[in-house]
């Protein structure tokens, strides 16, 4: 028997059809909600976990309507930071033991600024974590090559709308952590580049980032073991 | 005679350049020595201009300066930011 789940991610909103199964098994990472008769359609009847969550995901940020990067962000204190950086770079885990830190979570994929405020809006979407990286944080991994996990599971919580304080550029080496200053031009240009939507329009993207950038603090952030480079980052910017 | 490329835009953060290429849409950073050299550009001049300028400015022989130049321009001119003419 085919059931349905309602779902909102930043701009986009599904419709998904499965079994009662599989619906609460991803209800308990996207949570539910009521959608409008637009909403995408999407039967995931005898689809693996991870490929639907790659889906919604994806989608989400392609339909996004405001400017996105590809960044892990959490909020530490009050001040909204952005952790810039490619796939397999150590975004999500970064971002969980920052909120094993006790910093309020955005997401850990897409940093969303407002294009008229430049307002970061929260995208905080369930996480994905290799088995290393679960174990870095403190979390009993599954058996497949991501587990998923709740911001509440890891303690957190989500942030609501802040304004962007910090941009953080991870720097993966050996030994101990260290926080080196950035040129705020080298930290545009990473939020620039990493952008899933610049391209769109590029001049109005350009001013928006450099704009935000004009007022936020820049930082390389050398990381070994994740859990020293949050404590550091988070001693530093939220002192 | 060297000339910027109009339709770049250029935003300065912390004495350093932040060029958007209008072929690409690409973006690229200028280091404080190189943001130098695109400010003296603000009026169109031959790279031997720049060079003394930058010298006398670093207070460095403006032989120097040239040959670090030039790979500069290079990739200016690549790029599109600037133009000979």
């Amino acid at each position: 028997m085919t059931s349905q789940l309602g779902v909102r991610l930043l701009d986009s909103e599904f419709l998904l059809r499965g079994t009662a199964g599989e619906l609460a098994e991803l209800s308990a990472l996207t949570g539910r909600c009521d959608v409008g008769a637009d909403a995408i359609d999407v039967d995931v009847t005898g689809d693996a976990l991870d490929q639907t969550l790659a889906l919604l995901n994806m989608t989400a940020v392609a339909q996004c309507r405001s400017f996105a990067v590809h960044a892990a962000a959490v909020l530490v204190g009050a001040t909204a930071v952005a952790l810039p950086a490619e796939s397999g770079s150590g975004k999500s885990t970064m971002a969980a033991a920052l909120v094993r830190e006790g910093c309020q979570y955005l997401s850990d994929e897409a940093l969303v600024l407002d294009w008229d405020t430049g307002d970061v809006r929260p995208y905080p979407k369930w996480f994905s974590l290799s088995p290393w990286s679960a174990e870095q944080v403190g979390l009993t991994p599954g058996h497949g090559a991501e587990s998923f996990f709740t911001v509440e599971q890891l303690g957190g919580a989500p942030a609501g709308a802040a304004r962007l304080g910090a941009v953080v550029m991870l720097d993966r080496r050996t030994g101990p952590p260290s926080l080196e200053a950035l040129s705020r031009a080298e930290a545009a240009r990473l939020l620039l580049m990493m952008s899933f939507n610049h391209y769109q329009q590029p001049r109005r993207a350009f001013a928006l980032v450099t704009q935000v950038v004009a007022g936020c603090q820049a930082w390389r952030l050398g990381v070994d073991d994740p859990r020293a480079a949050a404590r550091l980052l988070v001693e530093r910017i939220g002192s | 005679m060297l000339r910027r490329n109009p339709d770049v835009l250029v935003q300065i953060l912390d004495d350093e350049a932040l060029l958007l290429l209008p072929t690409s849409d690409g973006v690229l950073h200028l280091n404080r020595t190189a943001t130098a050299f695109w400010e003296l550009l603000e009026e169109p001049q031959p790279l031997e201009d720049v060079a003394r300028q930058l010298a006398k400015e670093f207070q460095v022989p403006a032989d120097a300066v040239l040959a670090d130049l030039r790979p500069l321009v290079e990739n200016l001119v690549q790029h599109e930011a600037i133009r000979r003419t």
